[in-house]
């Protein structure tokens, strides 16, 4: 259980820290790579609570889905945001 | 993220420093009232979980549990939930064609596609194999993790891939002049999805047909065993949820890339920070 605990500590405090950065990056793409990182690290910790068919979800839609929708429109914008 | 710069943006700087805290406090003061993870005295445990637990399989032929309170308990919420996505989808689509000109006839999206020998190979393999698991996904959600859903968005994500890659739809010869097409069209998408959400009202209205309730698949005409009849129906819900989602990834991305292009205006330009 205290393994448990030390990996789901791990993982949300990288949720954390991507998430803050997906928002401090200029770079539209960086952000979106950087969304996906944190959709990726959602999934892996709804799959170490048992939610697998959440984990599934949250990696089809937030991890590839989303990330190429930002990053297709990132590329129709001026990619940087100042 | 930037510094302050003017009056109402370090107004909105000390609103935010102060609303932050007091959420975060709030959000861990609530969490600390609920039941501990996995508590089989909660009520979540005790009232409706030990029913599922214990008959979901005689009673709906499905060895995974969330498939059967998804598409078969609770397939009305699912119903709702796959109307939300349709309408997600008309939604992108009449804002950004509105913003971008005519939705019709398919756009050349991706006016750039990515040529590299590597992400061609990447791509040739890897698009086959997405494509085959999402319906692996969707067959198997009785038993396994997954089922429509996430099947529908796999499979709307293989042929987006193919897009990014190799370039739209309907432009044959930018890059691999000997794929002409990859995929639906946008109007194809939009009638993939229009058949998934139909197809699943129309079960439901099956259902009623042969009197049962709406969705409730039991009386459908396809056995004797009541489980195995809703085993299939099930599938069926599960199909229809997957093309509505399929359809609606592939209409999502042609808007997209169809909007802003002919829209003429960098969506970039107008980003700045408000005043």
């Amino acid at each position: 259980m205290a393994e448990g605990h030390l990996i789901s500590i791990g993982l949300l405090a990288a949720m954390v820290v991507s998430a803050a950065c997906a928002l401090a990056v200029k770079d539209l793409l960086t952000a979106a790579a950087l969304f996906g990182a944190f959709s990726f690290l959602t999934a892996t910790w709804f799959a170490l609570l048992g939610a697998v068919d959440v984990a599934f979800t949250e990696a089809c839609v937030g991890g590839a889905l989303t990330t190429i929708l930002f990053v297709s429109t990132a590329f129709r914008t001026s990619r940087r945001f100042d | 993220m930037g510094a302050p710069r003017h009056g109402g943006t370090r107004m909105r700087w000390l609103l935010g420093a102060a609303a932050f805290p007091a959420l975060f406090l709030g959000l861990v003061l609530g969490m600390a009232e609920l039941p501990e993870f996995g508590d089989p005295g909660s009520p979540a445990s005790t009232h409706v979980s030990p029913r599922f637990i214990e008959d979901a399989a005689a009673e709906t032929g499905a060895a995974n549990m969330v498939t059967a309170v998804l598409a078969d308990y609770r397939g009305y919420d699912t119903l709702g939930e796959t109307a939300v996505i349709f309408a997600a989808g008309l939604g992108c689509l009449v804002i950004l064609a509105a913003a971008g000109g005519r939705p019709n006839p398919p756009a050349p999206g991706m006016s750039h596609p990515f040529g590299s020998v590597i992400l061609d190979t990447a791509t040739r393999i890897l698009v086959p194999v997405v494509l085959l698991f999402a319906v692996y996904v969707l067959i198997h959600g009785h038993i396994s993790p997954g089922g429509g859903f996430q099947g529908g968005v796999l499979f709307g994500s293989g042929l987006i891939m193919m897009r990014l890659v190799w370039g739209p739809a309907h432009e044959g010869g930018t890059h691999r002049p000997d794929v002409t097409a990859f995929g639906p069209s946008l109007r194809g998408s939009l009638i993939l999805a229009c058949a998934g959400i139909l197809g699943y009202a129309g079960i439901g209205l099956a259902a009623m047909a042969f009197g049962g309730e709406f969705l409730n698949y039991g009386t459908l005409p396809l056995g004797s065993d009541p489980a195995h009849v809703r085993e299939l129906a099930t599938l069926g819900i599960e199909a229809a949820v997957f093309l509505t989602v399929a359809g609606t990834v592939g209409v999502l991305f042609d808007t997209i890339s169809i909007g802003m292009r002919e829209s003429g205006v960098p969506l970039g330009s107008d980003r700045g920070p408000r005043e």
